[in-house]
């Protein structure tokens, strides 16, 4: 698909960045060269942390001033690096322009998203007010969002997809030669993914622009890119035509060994049990100010062993995530029990036996405390004390990150310091104990939650402990789980071994893993 | 609706308040006179009836309530007078002065934040953030001292002029408002849409005024409804020291002698401010926020 237009669009030599933090450099891009051609489609593959974005801010000249960044780029015989700010401004958005990656994040709550595109274009190009407006809409429609209303709406009124429409019209709008778009597709589903990817496809090649796709799914890049790299620990390590480098990247969840069945130990004690558990929500209608009554979670009878993992899974909305915060302590059910060792949960050092690891690991750590802070608060409130550094080391984190602030952490590296938060706050006694993931492991990269298993595996076979699995994801409930519950309305509809219910040609586990599957072969 | 309900709630308590306070403390307007060997016990018994001070506290306060209904808000002993007619005009001279205050240091506060935010730690930036930190150190009281000798010395005084005392309110009132022009803006400038926007290209004034002070705006709204309430309390100070004919001469006129309803007038008249303040902030918040505007 590249065509043969004289020079390269982008040539990178030797680009290094680093970050400044305490008492040094911390280097995110090391020694970049790159050629991209005029037209080309070039997917940028790496696990989250391996320096992708910090790749494409320092291109653009985007980094904050204290980082450090050296080498060349030259875009259209132009240098960027260390080229005047004033400069770099008439480049960006006008010839190279950027799609971030969080959709909410990266709109202005404000503005109207019509407002937010012409805003883009009144930054390059002098035209009358009427014409801002016009052009914005033109590019909205492109887009794929099509709606007056939706024009006119502000951010929070549209769905995921529809603004990463808006931030794709931002990019457009001045028909730019080189767009970024940084992992335009991890905050939605699988049909929006694909929809969304075909559509920057199309409307690139429309504008017979190059195209840097930087992901982490190296699914949406086999029918996409013409050109892969991969990116890791700031360097790339793979280069070549998609297909070729597709083909050695595999699953990594799939490489990890898969874990013999568990021997049954039916007359075992159950240290986590639910009988008859059921809680509702009330609503108040806005209008009618009538209360209504929602019910999430209806009768429930679980049984969860020592040393066992539970996967619960099921649509969105199934009361999956309430189960979760019951079964936690978190609120109270409004009939039935939560039982810890045959007892009602109730008391303080029952409560201690139960943690919970939220499904954004990330955004339950203070970013202003240190990791040693952070490790240290449940030890407080519980007036103990440990070995920090050990604790650290248990789930894979150097002892030098304790300094550090949790801001500073990857995205894996925060869902480490959450383990290793729980596996604190869990008192370090005989009793067996539990610990609780409500989706944890869904906002990280494949290849970090395949080590996040294999770590949470080796766990559970030191301490014998129990997981309870909120799962949207079948392929990690399969990998992880001695028993599946399918949760269908608040009710479990069926419950077995992960192979029992995948061996079974109609059970619901089985459409809903058919689904998925369906969903993503983009 | 509900806003107003609970504001009429709020000034009736503040009301029931100022009443009780006044009466806990000692004395009253007929103290002086008790003093006065001319006076017999029967007349000064006949005054206190004819002043209504003889009555109990309740009894008091309906009779307000009354004299709120007609618009007369109690007689003033001192001036024999209806309190609405000694209040008006000065409540007018009060209101010129804080609003003309608050446009100001509003137009001032904001680019000047802005500004001082987009040019975080350099020399001008600095420079404010000393100036704000003197200002605020001083007491509005020692600041219109100041500058009144300063005018007089320099002779560009004149009574009647608005100059000098919104230039002291002003100053008051800057220090505060810039800081948190600045910190609201700084905070908003670190969020990722506006990285997004430098990205698109946008810079300059057009993504701190256009971009980020909206965005900003939330917090700044509230704070201009405290604003105004601590303008007119500043004020009723700087009035009395500058003699600016409002309402804060007429207050302390009022405590010293004692002068009951003269006192709970402008007492109101400020709580009044106040909840009008703190409604026009909501009702921009209202209409600033589309977050808060379309999900009521």
């Amino acid at each position: 698909m590249s065509e043969s237009t004289p020079g390269p669009l982008l040539h990178i030599q030797s680009l290094s960045a680093a970050y400044r933090v305490e008492g040094g450099y911390l280097p995110a891009v090391r020694n970049w060269n790159l050629l991209l051609g005029r037209g080309e489609v070039l997917g940028l593959l790496g696990e989250s942390g391996c320096g992708k974005t910090t790749a494409a801010l320092a291109l653009m000249g985007l980094l904050p001033a204290s980082a450090q960044v050296s080498g060349s780029v030259r875009f259209q015989g132009m240098e960027l690096i260390g080229a005047g700010e004033a400069e770099l401004e008439k480049i960006r958005g006008a010839q190279i322009s950027f799609i971030p990656q969080e959709p909410l994040l990266s709109l202005n709550p404000v503005i109207r998203v019509v407002d937010q595109v012409a805003e883009v274009l009144r930054a390059h190009r002098r035209l009358s007010a009427a014409e801002y407006q016009d052009r914005a809409r033109i590019a909205l429609e492109h887009a794929g969002l099509k709606a007056r209303d939706l024009q006119q709406a502000y951010p929070h009124q549209l769905s995921g997809g529809q603004r990463q429409r808006v931030l794709i019209a931002q990019a457009i709008v001045c028909g730019p030669a080189l767009v970024i778009a940084d992992e335009p597709t991890s905050a939605l589903d699988p049909v929006s993914t694909r929809e969304i990817v075909t559509l920057l496809l199309s409307l690139v090649r429309g504008l017979n622009a190059s195209l840097v796709l930087i992901t982490h799914d190296p699914r949406i890049l086999s029918a996409t890119a013409d050109r892969v790299i991969v990116m890791h620990d700031g360097t790339i390590v793979e280069a070549g035509p998609a297909q070729e480098v597709l083909r050695s990247v595999r699953s990594p969840i799939r490489g990890l060994p898969v874990p013999a069945d568990k021997p049954t130990d039916a007359g075992a004690a159950a240290v986590l049990g639910t009988r008859g558990v059921t809680k509702s929500y009330h609503r108040r209608s806005k209008l009618t100010a009538r209360h209504e009554e929602v019910p999430a979670v209806r009768g429930v009878d679980l049984e969860l062993q020592a040393g066992r993992t539970l996967a619960v899974v099921g649509p969105s909305g199934a009361g999956k995530s309430t189960l979760a915060r019951l079964m936690a302590g978190l609120e109270k059910p409004d009939a039935g029990e939560i039982l810890v060792d045959g007892r009602e949960l109730g008391s303080r050092a029952l409560h201690r036996r139960i943690q919970m690891i939220f499904q954004d690991p990330g955004a339950s750590l203070n970013p202003r405390f240190t990791v040693a802070e952070a490790l240290a608060e449940p030890l407080a409130v519980q007036g103990r004390r440990s070995n920090l550094a050990a604790m650290l080391q248990r789930v894979g984190l150097p002892e030098n990150a304790l300094s550090r602030r949790t801001s500073q952490l990857s995205g894996g590296q925060k869902a480490r310091l959450a383990v290793a938060r729980a596996l604190a706050a869990l008192s370090d006694r005989e009793s067996p104990c539990v610990l609780i993931l409500d989706e944890s492991l869904a906002s990280l990269d494949l290849s970090v939650k395949a080590q996040m298993i294999q770590l949470l595996m080796d766990l559970q076979r030191q301490r014998s402990l129990a997981y309870v699995l909120i799962a949207h994801d079948l392929s990690v409930a399969i990998h992880m789980a001695d028993e599946v519950a399918v949760v269908s309305d608040g009710r479990i509809v069926e419950r077995g071994s992960p192979r029992e219910l995948q061996s079974l040609p109609h059970s619901r586990f089985s459409a809903l893993a058919a689904a998925q599957a369906l969903g993503k072969d983009v | 609706m509900r806003r107003l309900l609970q504001a009429l709630f709020l000034l009736a308590g503040i009301s029931i308040l100022s009443f009780i306070l006044l009466e806990l403390a000692p004395g009253d307007f007929l103290g002086e006179a008790k003093l006065n060997p001319q006076l017999s016990p029967a007349t000064l018994a006949a005054l206190r009836h004819q002043y209504a001070l003889d009555q109990s506290l309740p009894e008091k306060y309906i009779h307000w309530l009354g004299s709120v209904a007609d618009g007369s808000f109690g007689i003033s002993f001192a001036y024999n007078l209806p309190v609405s007619t000694l209040l008006w005009p000065r409540a007018r001279a009060t209101v010129r002065l804080t609003l003309t205050s608050l446009v100001l240091s509003w137009l001032i506060a904001l680019p000047l934040g802005v500004w001082s935010a987009a040019g975080r730690n350099s020399w001008l930036d600095r420079g404010l953030s000393f100036a704000t930190s003197a200002l605020l150190a001083l007491p509005d009281l020692a600041l219109a001292c100041l500058l009144l000798f300063v005018a007089v010395r320099t002779g560009w005084y004149r009574s009647s002029s608005l100059t000098l005392p919104v230039t002291v309110l002003v100053l008051a009132a800057l220090p505060t408002l810039l800081r948190h022009v600045r910190s609201a803006v700084l905070d908003v400038a670190g969020q990722p849409y506006v990285r997004a926007a430098r990205s698109h290209g946008i810079s300059g004034a057009r993504l701190w005024f256009r971009w980020i002070l909206p965005a900003a705006a939330n917090p700044l709204v509230s704070l201009f409804g405290l604003s105004l309430a601590g303008l007119i309390s500043s004020s009723l100070l700087v009035e009395t020291i500058v003699g600016w004919p409002g309402l804060g001469p007429l207050f302390l006129e009022a405590i010293a002698a004692r002068d009951f309803y003269l006192v709970i007038g402008p007492v109101m008249l400020s709580a009044v401010f106040l909840v009008i303040g703190v409604l026009i902030g909501d009702l921009l918040l209202y209409l600033l926020d589309p977050r808060i505007r379309i999900e009521t």
